[in-house]
């Protein structure tokens, strides 16, 4: 199953592919984890160092790139970035909180819904940019302190992400390894995350009650927000929609036409491109494209385009064979233990480190592990808990995912500090709650 | 030719403790859009029309600047002049120091710079601005477009 095995062989200083590739794995992932350098930076210095060094040629490192993962999320941020500028998302938040008649509990619930279903979309980062300046808007007006709403769309953001393919980067990467489609994460994965969501929010409600109060007069400031107001650009909206619309229908309909979710999202942003330009000159059009690209996340893709390289690096040494069979030395073969211990190693791991790097690694070892475990149909119960528990772990820490520590930053600067002892309090106990749930849901639905 | 000889030497400054309501109230008396905040001679940033406007905006707007994407624009809040008012009468008490402009404290401008130096830096920044010595950071002065195009007038 591995490609040409040649751990013993050796090279450098007379070291084992093994060794230097091993090594060059930990530090990288250990200066990725430290935060000093930016994440881009290390993941494409150590692939660059796993080819000079020998361990891979450049055709076998540009193997291991996954542009179904890579075109997938460029498609997404580009579409994103242009529906954001129609004001919808802005509509939508303020549409929700006057549905509740501007009661802080209420709002608290509709921002956090409007939060996942959004997450589920989009990039919980990009989400969270969207919903923080309403929400700090919102809760100026009332005069209550937005660090009860602010958590619980930390929360909600994750826990959304959860629920599809496209919803969080490690949904993508495992959908794409493992050939999962956005219809085997809607039917496996996304049933539990209602209930999840719930029995997040609804304590979270509970126990900041006396936060969440505020005056008549207050409310009304709110209630007297024009939400229509928002929309800036209705005809863009359309063909947003359109757009959007064509591309969830896509999703739900690749398989039957042999489509991966990486040529449906970034048509669908070469057809927005087309509606939103068409007609205007080729000066601007050009300018209205750059603008599109220059906002997609570059230091993301290619993060993922260095951390593709260096795990394919320690895979190809035979690191992660070895990796695979020290799991299975412990879990005796067992789908139930294996599955269990992914779902909360997963999650402890992804509420300490970035998820991504994590997943990463972890999918070539499970990869592995398929015929031990009975074949691809008792696999993907393992794909099932390494997702959610890769997902919800982000929930455990205010590090635990990019959308949190966004969050915390602006709140930070709005003059309300979220700050990293008291929130995790609060983070461990909803993670710790959350996985619980995902443990029998996995057990129920699947492993009964 | 420099712009030694267009500088305001002796302008009126501010010091990073004076208030907010201080400035506002000099800024439309000496009827210029920036005024330099000086701490023992020596320039320590910017205070101007700008960061007084940005400070009668919501909170959650301030954040835009910072990288917030959220607010398109803001014709659906149902705010007053009198709401306005408030959050002038709430920053009226801070100090100037709190609110500079960012990176402000440096800049390229000294005596000896030229005109169209100092015309292009106004083109950037639209607003009066201070001139440093080289050698002390000491505030030397304050000069605008306006008053390159004044000389420009005379002679």
């Amino acid at each position: 199953m591995q490609e040409g095995v040649t751990s013993g062989g050796h090279m450098l200083f007379g070291w084992s592919m093994l060794w230097v590739a091993s090594i060059l794995f930990g530090v990288t992932y250990l200066v990725i984890m430290s935060e000093k350098i930016n994440r881009a930076i290390a993941a494409l210095l150590g692939a660059g160092l796993m080819i000079l060094t020998g361990v891979l040629n450049q055709e076998m490192a540009i193997r291991g790139v996954d542009f179904n993962v890579l075109g997938l999320l460029t498609g997404m941020m580009v579409l994103v970035a242009i529906t954001r500028k129609t004001g919808v998302f802005q509509y939508v938040a303020i549409w929700s909180a006057k549905k509740v008649n501007a009661r802080p509990m209420g709002i608290l619930f509709m921002l956090s819904a409007v939060t996942a279903v959004f997450s589920a979309f989009l990039d919980n980062v990009t989400t969270v940019l969207l919903i923080v300046p309403v929400t700090l808007l919102i809760t100026e007006e009332l005069a209550i302190d937005p660090y009860p709403i602010l958590a619980a769309e930390i929360f909600s953001s994750n826990i959304g992400g959860t629920a599809t393919l496209i919803g969080d980067p490690p949904n993508i990467m495992i959908g794409s390894a493992a050939n999962l489609s956005f219809n085997d994460f809607l039917a496996n994965v996304a049933p539990i995350i209602p209930l999840i969501f719930l029995l997040t929010v609804v304590p979270i409600a509970f126990v900041w009650r006396k936060r969440l109060v505020t005056t008549e007069e207050h409310r009304r400031r709110v209630l007297e927000f024009r939400e229509g107001e928002a929309i800036s650009d209705p005809r863009l909206l359309k063909k947003c929609l359109f757009v959007l619309s064509l591309v969830i229908l896509g999703f739900l309909f690749d398989r039957a036409f042999h489509l991966e979710p990486a040529t449906v999202a970034m048509f669908g942003a070469a057809l927005l491109l087309l509606l939103a330009n068409v007609g205007r000159d080729a000066e601007e059009q050009s300018r209205e494209v750059h603008e599109a690209f220059a906002e997609a996340e570059w230091v993301t893709l290619f993060f993922f385009v260095g951390l593709f390289i260096v795990v394919k690096g320690v895979q190809h040494a035979g690191l992660l064979d070895m990796l695979a069979q020290g799991v299975l030395d412990v879990t005796k073969g067992s789908l139930h233990v294996t599955s269990y211990a992914v779902l909360w190693v997963s999650a402890i791991a992804s509420a300490i480190v970035d998820n991504i790097p994590f997943v990463a690694a972890m999918i070539p070892v499970i990869q592995d592990l398929g015929h031990a475990l009975g074949g691809p149909q008792n696999l993907r119960i393992v794909w099932w808990s390494l997702s959610l528990g890769a997902c919800l772990g982000g929930n455990g820490t205010l590090i635990g995912a990019s959308a949190n520590v966004v969050v915390a930053g602006f709140s930070e600067r709005a003059g309300h500090p979220i700050r990293f002892i008291p929130f995790l309090k609060v983070s461990v106990v909803a993670m710790l709650t959350e996985v619980a749930i995902a443990n029998a849901y996995l057990w129920l639905r699947f492993l009964h | 030719m420099s712009i030694s000889e267009i500088l305001r030497r002796e302008p009126v400054t501010l010091a990073p403790h004076d208030t907010v309501a201080r400035a506002a109230e000099l800024l439309v008396e000496e009827h210029v859009l920036a005024l330099p905040v000086v701490e023992e001679g020596k320039l320590v940033g910017v205070f101007g029309l700008h960061e007084l406007v940005e400070l009668l905006m919501p909170r959650a707007v301030r954040l835009m600047n910072q990288g917030l994407e959220g607010l398109t624009d803001l014709d659906f809040l149902a705010d007053t002049l009198e709401d306005v008012r408030q959050r002038m009468d709430h920053v009226c008490g801070t100090e100037v120091g709190e609110h500079l402009e960012r990176g402000s404290e440096r800049t390229p401008l000294d005596p000896a710079s030229s005109f169209t130096e100092a015309l292009f830096l106004g083109y950037r920044l639209r607003r009066d601005l201070p001139v440093v010595e080289k050698e002390t950071g000491r505030l030397a002065g304050m000069v605008s477009p306006w008053d390159v195009l004044e000389r420009i007038r005379r002679s």
